[in-house]
């Protein structure tokens, strides 16, 4: 299982990729949305892991342009981030659009609990 | 922009800003092979966000912009109970009103908590209890209550003071004196009030809120 990780803290990053790798991911990393879509390019991911706050592009737009690929129409996307759902000013309905599986935010998601929510709306994803 | 408006702007940008550093402390220290110390830092740094997510819901309250929606009083003292996982102490959910209130969850969560720590942190109590129920007047009553022997005239000269000094609760706590104000200001922003109840040998924070119709009808 491929998991791109798109986190524009490298710390944070550093960690993220360190976790996933150690629960048995193979890890591709950007810290930015273009980065993101080159890696996704050289190798399709078989899920997104994002931050909204990115540098130069912001979540959102950088979402509805992996979106805009055919080839990753039905690419899994988590949103990891910062920024409390309810600020972003996007609906259920408007997530549910951009193909995001699961909105979680940062501060009150633990790691393990990451990676319960992506391992089991994976496993949903891919017996329905 | 004003001075004051620039004031807050930077204030909200800074405790923005804080919960990068923190989220790199609580996460890293998820890897941690000692897995005590790396608990003692974790909670630290989620308590601190959770404290900095507070301060940015009370700046929000004081422009009236939290929205009020339907939230059942059991499914808000359990999200109070996992903020308080760290406490180590038993916490108990009394559950009494099993009706829906009109509240904003987060507004909620994050004042009973406050008060919740507050309460720890000023004497030496042994559990926590997450109480709701119905009152007479129709309303329900949400609370912390702990088992300690606290003199009525601290809370209430607390209460008096809440927003006008930095020190509520001078005489019996060490810390958490601001967390009782910005609790205070959560509470009136879902439209109630902290207030000071004893029930039994209990004591502690009660808001009383209005029953939602709306959720009562399902």
């Amino acid at each position: 299982m491929r998991i791109l990780i798109i986190e524009p803290d490298r710390k944070l990053a550093t960690v993220l990729e360190k976790s996933f790798k150690q629960a048995g991911f193979a890890v591709q990393l950007a810290h930015d949305g273009q980065t993101a879509v080159s890696k996704a390019d050289d190798q399709r991911p078989n899920a997104v892991l994002c931050e909204l706050a990115l540098p130069g592009q912001n979540g959102v737009a950088f979402l509805q342009e992996f979106r805009s690929y055919q080839d990753w129409l039905d690419v899994p996307v988590f949103v990891y981030s910062q920024i409390p759902c309810e600020d972003t000013g996007l609906s259920a309905r408007g997530w549910h659009k951009l193909g995001v599986h699961k909105y979680l935010y940062k501060p009150t998601t633990r790691l393990k609990d990451l990676h319960y929510a992506i391992n089991q709306s994976l496993t949903n994803y891919e017996t329905a | 922009m004003t001075a004051e408006g620039f004031s807050d702007t930077t204030v909200r940008a800074l405790a923005h800003e804080l919960k990068y550093p923190l989220v790199e402390i609580a996460r890293h220290a998820e890897l941690i092979a000692d897995k005590q110390a790396a608990g003692e830092i974790q909670s630290t740094a989620e308590q601190t966000l959770r404290l900095i997510d507070s301060y940015l819901l009370c700046a929000q309250a004081e422009y009236g912009q939290l929205a009020l929606e339907p939230v059942t009083a059991g499914s808000a003292l359990y999200d109070v109970s996992m903020r308080l996982r760290n406490i180590e102490m038993p916490i108990v959910i009394d559950d009494r009103a099993h009706a829906p209130v009109m509240t904003h969850s987060g507004a909620l969560t994050a004042c009973l908590e406050l008060c919740a720590r507050t309460l720890v942190s000023s004497v030496g109590v042994t559990s926590v209890r997450l109480k709701s129920f119905n009152d007479r007047s129709g309303r329900i009553g949400i609370g912390v209550l702990v088992d300690a022997n606290i003199q009525q005239d601290d809370f209430t000269q607390a209460i008096m003071r809440a927003g006008k000094s930095h020190m509520p609760l001078a005489r019996v706590a060490s810390r958490g004196q601001v967390s009782l104000t910005v609790a205070d200001t959560l509470s009136k922003a879902i439209g109630s009030s902290l207030q000071v109840k004893k029930l039994g040998k209990l004591h502690g924070f009660i808001t009383y809120l209005p029953k939602s119709e709306q959720m009562a009808l399902f």
